[in-house]
């Protein structure tokens, strides 16, 4: 199981708490989809997606980003179960959607590039970037723990 | 992945902006690098002090600037432009290449917090490109 110190998740409650999920999620996407192309391929059915103009003002994108962001927000909301609360979306991820689960990774790298743009570094420091990270890494765990 | 003209372009005009501030994106950087990724640290055991804007942190984020000011200037040879510190890092400091990674990632955060109204999702891809040939180029000379 996860150890948390208190430090850690008192950054990452905090942190989460200054952060517009209707926001962070469409911008971190997006920029998933432009800096990382071959992310792509998991949406060929969202539509426009030839240019980085296009993807964000990709309408698709943007309600995938609040998903997204929604499903962070249980995470969030159930730090010290994120594998259990993840299984379901984890099997989805394998056998459904067949998700390459390096790619949770090039989504939670952006979504740190975003929160750290939206909080500034006096906020979004070196002690709350490990903690946010470190959950970024838990959460990208607990959606690859399914594949088979 | 190789750079195009335009990654070129776009490289070169962020870094005009950014390199004003090269010496608080190194240390913050690095600063972050330490605390976010602690294996790191094992490479600098020597020095006295490994917290976020120490001294010894201040003083290397400047010198892995300068790399990274070298490698703008050598962007069309990456290789040649940066055989020697590729061969430094190889042979001498002998840094597992997968921490060319982390550090790049740690500035891309840094960079994205600084200067978020230049730092738009072209930029991004085209620096996130760049840092990944700078580490390729300083992985040349490993075996």
């Amino acid at each position: 199981m996860v150890q948390w110190t208190e430090a850690e998740r008192a950054a990452i409650v905090s942190l989460w708490g200054k952060l517009s999920p209707d926001e962070i999620g469409p911008q971190a996407l997006s920029r998933t989809l432009i800096v990382y192309p071959w992310t792509q391929r998991y949406f060929s059915s969202f539509g426009n997606l030839s240019s980085p103009a296009a993807i964000l003002g990709n309408a698709k994108v943007a309600a995938h980003g609040r998903v997204v962001m929604g499903a962070l927000d249980k995470a969030v909301k159930n730090m010290d179960n994120i594998k259990a609360v993840y299984n379901d979306l984890s099997v989805m991820h394998s056998d459904k959607l067949h998700v390459d689960p390096d790619n949770f990774r090039l989504l939670s790298d952006c979504i740190t590039v975003c929160v750290a743009a939206k909080l500034g570094p006096s906020v979004f420091n070196a002690d709350v970037q490990e903690a946010f990270q470190k959950f970024l890494a838990v959460v990208v765990s607990a959606l690859g723990r399914q594949y088979h | 992945m190789s750079l195009s003209t335009k990654d070129k372009a776009l490289v070169k005009t962020f870094w005009d902006k950014a390199s004003k501030k090269a010496d608080d994106v190194g240390s913050e950087a690095l600063s972050r690098m330490l605390v976010t990724y602690p294996a790191t640290k094992t490479y600098f055991a020597n020095w006295d002090d490994l917290r976020p804007g120490s001294a010894p942190v201040r003083k290397h984020g400047k010198v892995i600037m300068k790399g990274l000011a070298t490698a703008v200037s050598k962007i069309d040879d990456l290789e040649n432009g940066l055989s020697k510190l590729a061969e430094m890092h190889a042979t001498k400091l002998r840094v597992d290449p997968a921490n060319f990674k982390i550090l790049s990632h740690c500035i891309l955060v840094v960079l994205s917090m600084m200067f978020w109204n230049d730092f738009t999702p072209e930029t991004h891809v085209a620096m996130d490109k760049f840092l990944s040939r700078v580490s390729q180029a300083m992985s040349e000379k490993y075996r």
